[in-house]
């Protein structure tokens, strides 16, 4: 660890040194002479819509003086020439506003026309005397937060009791019938409500909610950190362009020591970004520990990829890619914030809980965090496992690098064992992503999904550690194994991994739809037995596919096929069973 | 001159082979793609925004509405995706609380022809709260139409009105204001990128050395290495236009959206090759570029039409005098700074800085 640190200060040092004086002059004038010109003439925000649509409007059309008032709509004035010559989207006529019914343009331009006469008839009506006449409305609006129980509510669309008779309270459906309920009752006094009351609305004022808040809040923590992760990797990365990390590599060190050393400053730096963040959010502790749990997931992820891609452009494609995919993971869930067990997948929720002043519990939050924690810790090995020199700096497909990588942490017997536990939180999340959307989009077909999916999922995972297992790193000085004992220990260490699904019940993801069958198929089903018994399972299909890959691809294959087949089969016996 | 010409073409050829294999132009095109899926994903979003039933995704709600049965609560009656429930106030937060209900609506005045208040309360972050209040938006809006006609006679001014149920099917605005212009400028930031990227390679690499010792002029030798960058821009806009039209969203002015793309193409290039020219080291040259592309795209601002309102206009056909300036504007920038630009690399490859 000491190495570690020292290494971690010159690379601190070097990435100082990166930017010289002559760049840094350039970024600073260019800043400056951009704040002194927008200075002197502040620029207008950026409207996409100026000018957009053209309407060709008669003098005497009522709707000229609202068309001309908008920005978006540029009026010719004219009797319909432009408008038969199709450059004018509308006519504006004295008695009427023609469009043309099938062009979509037209219909759009309409749809605006709309909203200009509306506003400028508002403006107009300002100066009424009769105010109670010119704005018969006011609106109050809540976005009140509320949690749904999700154990009263079937899959999918939250269904209330049956409508009609026995609805609670004075309910009737017909029209003018009795209740006329006493008005001096304020829901917004009944409600108490947490959330930020908008008061004195008009109609148009009423903006529906951004539909997406949670990405905005995972963007703010992901962009600024992927970028980080970027400039860390590529680094990294520049170590193996032509052998350079050789050297390195070659002095007495560990490669835990090279790899962590090089990476302290930045993952320091990670660390700082999530607290900032927090901070400036206002999401408390819990927020903070949920923010590092996917950021160090990020960095780890993008270490591994930057000890993994063979050239820069490959590494660039990849980090997209990766960034891309686990922010979906992490704002999709977080968009179902009345169902915990789906909003609790993304630590985001943890912060949006926290942002609102919410309690959270330590199972969401363990629930939340822990898949992307030991994510990021499976991949930190891996990224650790693949410092070497054989390995860095090898010519091989992109493909046989993945095996290499995970054949490079079990160059000891019983690491093996620590390869099949590996694998599993990404199977978890995987998992868990495509169980927790089939059965909140309430697809008939959820579990059958979720069925088929995961046992592929599960053998692929158990498949890659027994390929990878079976030859080493072509340059790695260890004895193979025999087939029997590297299937064992694959399919031993995913069980013991399994058990981490365990973390499930603790949030009450059973009350999902088909939950319990869920974790029973998950290796955590009611019981002891139902806990002990998957290991026969993962050791026998490991196995089968460990004399597989023994014998090459096209067996491999075949006896991968054989292992959904028996996976399948006991999934069958196993829910019959006990279910 | 001809074989000027010939020379900048094998150079050219030279290059496009660099970028080829160097696999940029991959990575450009699936950033472009993960760029237009997230999008679509946004266009899902703001397409729900803009009009809920376009999507189809009214979703079925349940309503508590507090108060008369003839004010606003036969508006939400008549939407067929809102089942309607008249509750008194305890039951209907209590229903709103456990998730029987969707909403809560009340309606209070103090006399019939007096000011209406509607106080409605909505679930927060979830995405049916986006749509049903896009969709009392609307019905907000008729009723207030409605109360302020029954009282006309009370107005001093006339109510000019305009109501249709006329809507466009598809995402017209959005896919010509945001993402046309998006797509089109993209491969703009990226074509400065790959200049840039391109020169500092040479530089690290001291191939330039090599180029240089080969019979051809530095200024034609510049001019090369500019050629596929800016080309590359034509093409790109040339795919994500062609992708539209065949999604159903023709570009009516394709030659001035692919010109407009082109001179902002060399506008930027040149920027790029000069930054690299001037900072040499790779990473910086991409730090600096990044910092001189969000300055130019705050100083664009200042344009008559800035850039993505002057794409949005040629793409649907709109030809106005200030678009025009704004090309014309845009076409001497670009090209006084591909002179400059030139004539400054030349200088640090003569002097033997690169």
């Amino acid at each position: 660890m000491r190495n570690a640190l020292r290494l971690a200060v010159e690379e601190a040092r070097r990435q100082g040194r990166r930017f010289d004086r002559r760049t840094l002059l350039l970024m600073v004038t260019v800043g400056l002479a951009t704040g002194a010109i927008v200075a002197v003439f502040p620029p207008p925000a950026p409207s996409p819509e100026t000018a957009l649509f053209t309407v060709e409007a008669d003098p005497a059309s009522p709707w000229l003086p609202a068309a001309a008032a908008d920005d978006r709509i540029r009026v010719l004035e004219g009797q319909g020439q432009a408008f038969a010559s199709g450059e004018a989207l509308l006519l504006l006529s004295p008695e009427d506003v023609f469009y043309r019914g099938d062009s979509e343009a037209s219909k759009a331009a309409l749809e605006v026309l709309e909203q200009a006469v509306r506003r400028w008839i508002d403006a107009r009506l300002r100066a009424e005397d009769d105010l109670d006449a010119a704005f018969p409305l006011t609106i109050t609006l809540v976005f009140e937060p509320r949690t749904v129980d999700v154990a009263a509510v079937g899959p999918g669309q939250p269904e209330p009791e049956p409508d009609g008779g026995e609805a609670p309270g004075t309910g009737g459906e017909g029209p003018g019938e009795e209740p006329t309920p006493e008005p001096e009752v304020d829901v917004l006094e009944e409600a108490e409500p947490t959330g930020a009351i908008q008061r004195d609305l008009r109609p148009e004022e009423v903006e529906p909610p951004f539909p997406i808040r949670s990405l905005l809040l995972t963007f703010a923590y992901v962009l600024p950190a992927g970028l980080l992760a970027q400039v860390h990797a590529s680094n990294l990365h520049a170590e193996r362009v032509r052998h350079r990390g050789v050297l390195l590599l070659s002095a007495p060190l560990r490669s835990f020591d090279v790899l962590v050393g090089k990476s302290l400053p930045s993952l320091g730096l990670t660390v700082v970004i999530a607290a900032v963040v927090t901070v400036a959010l206002g999401a408390g502790l819990l927020g903070f520990l949920a923010s590092l749990s996917f950021l160090l997931f990020l960095f780890a992820l993008t270490t591994f990829l930057a000890v993994l891609a063979r050239s820069p452009r490959e590494l660039s494609l990849l980090q997209v890619a990766a960034t891309t995919l686990l922010n979906a993971f992490l704002f999709l869930p977080a968009m179902f914030p009345s169902l915990p067990p789906v909003a609790f997948l993304s630590p985001v929720h943890v912060v949006a809980t926290g942002i609102r002043g919410e309690a959270v519990g330590l199972g969401q939050f363990l629930y939340a965090t822990l898949p992307l924690s030991l994510g990021a810790f499976a991949l930190g090995a891996v990224a650790v496992g693949m410092t070497r020199e054989e390995l860095l700096f090898s010519v091989r497909s992109g493909t046989a690098r993945l095996l290499d990588a995970l054949g490079a942490v079990s160059t000891r017997r019983w690491s093996l064992l620590l390869a099949g536990v590996l694998v599993v939180p990404f199977v978890f999340v995987a998992q868990l992503l495509v169980f927790v959307l089939a059965a909140v989009l309430s697809l008939e077909a959820a579990l059958g999904i979720f069925l088929g999916l995961s046992i592929v999922v599960e053998e692929v995972a158990k498949g890659a550690v027994v390929w990878a297992g079976r030859r080493p790193g072509k340059d790695l000085p260890t004895t193979p194994l025999s087939p029997t004992t590297l299937g064992l220990l694959a399919g031993v260490g995913f069980w013991v991994g399994e058990k981490s699904y365990l973390v499930l019940t603790l949030v009450g993801f059973e009350d999902l739809p088909f939950a319990r069958e869920a974790l029973a198929v998950l290796g955590t089903g009611p019981g002891l037995v139902g806990i002990t018994v998957p290991v026969f399972l993962h050791a026998a299909t490991a196995l089968l596919m460990a004399h597989g890959a023994a014998r090459g691809r096209g067996w491999l294959a075949a006896t991968f096929l054989a292992a959904v087949v028996l996976h399948a089969a006991y999934n069958y016996v196993l829910l019959g069973r006990f279910l | 001159m001809a074989t000027g010409a010939r020379v900048v073409a094998t150079l050219a050829r030279k290059e496009l082979r660099d970028v080829l294999r160097e696999r940029s132009l991959v990575v450009a095109f699936l950033i472009q793609m993960l760029l237009a899926g997230f999008s679509a994903l946004l266009l899902a979003g703001l397409t729900a925004l803009h009009s809920p039933e376009a999507l189809d995704a009214a979703p079925e709600a349940d309503v508590a509405f507090v108060g008369a049965d003839d004010g606003f609560a036969p508006y939400l009656r008549a939407e067929a995706n809102l089942r309607v429930t008249l509750l008194d106030g305890a039951t209907a937060v209590d229903g709103f609380r456990d998730g029987t209900y969707d909403a809560v609506v009340q309606e209070r005045w103090l006399e019939r022809d007096a000011v209406r208040t509607l106080t409605i309360i909505l679930a927060d972050g979830e995405l049916e709260t986006t749509l049903l209040s896009t969709q009392f938006r609307q019905l907000l809006i008729d009723y207030e139409t409605d109360l302020r006609l029954e009282r006309e006679g009370r107005l001093e001014r006339e109510l000019v009105l305009l109501e249709t149920d006329v809507r466009p099917e598809v995402p017209y605005t959005f896919v010509y204001t945001t993402l046309i212009p998006l797509l089109v400028i993209t491969p703009v930031f990226l074509s400065g990128a790959i200049a840039g990227d391109a020169l500092s390679q040479e530089s690290k690499t001291r191939t330039l050395l090599l180029l240089r010792s080969a019979p051809v002029g530095p200024t034609v030798l510049v001019f090369g290495k500019l050629l596929v960058p800016v080309l590359l821009v034509p093409l790109q806009v040339l795919v994500w236009l062609g992708l539209f039209w065949l999604n159903g969203f023709p570009t009516r002015e394709v030659g001035l959206v692919v010109g407009a793309a082109t001179v902002m193409g060399v506008l930027l290039t040149a920027a790029g090759t000069a930054v690299a020219a001037t900072v040499k080291n790779e990473s910086a040259t991409q730090a600096a570029y990044a910092v001189l592309v969000l300055a130019l795209g705050v100083v664009s601002m200042l344009l008559p039409r800035d850039p993505l309102n002057l794409v949005s206009l040629l793409a649907v056909g709109t030809v106005e005098p200030l678009g025009v300036l704004t090309l014309a504007v845009l076409g001497v920038l670009a090209a006084a700074s591909l002179v400059l630009a030139v004539v400054f690399t030349r200088q640090r490859i003569v002097a033997d800085a690169l």
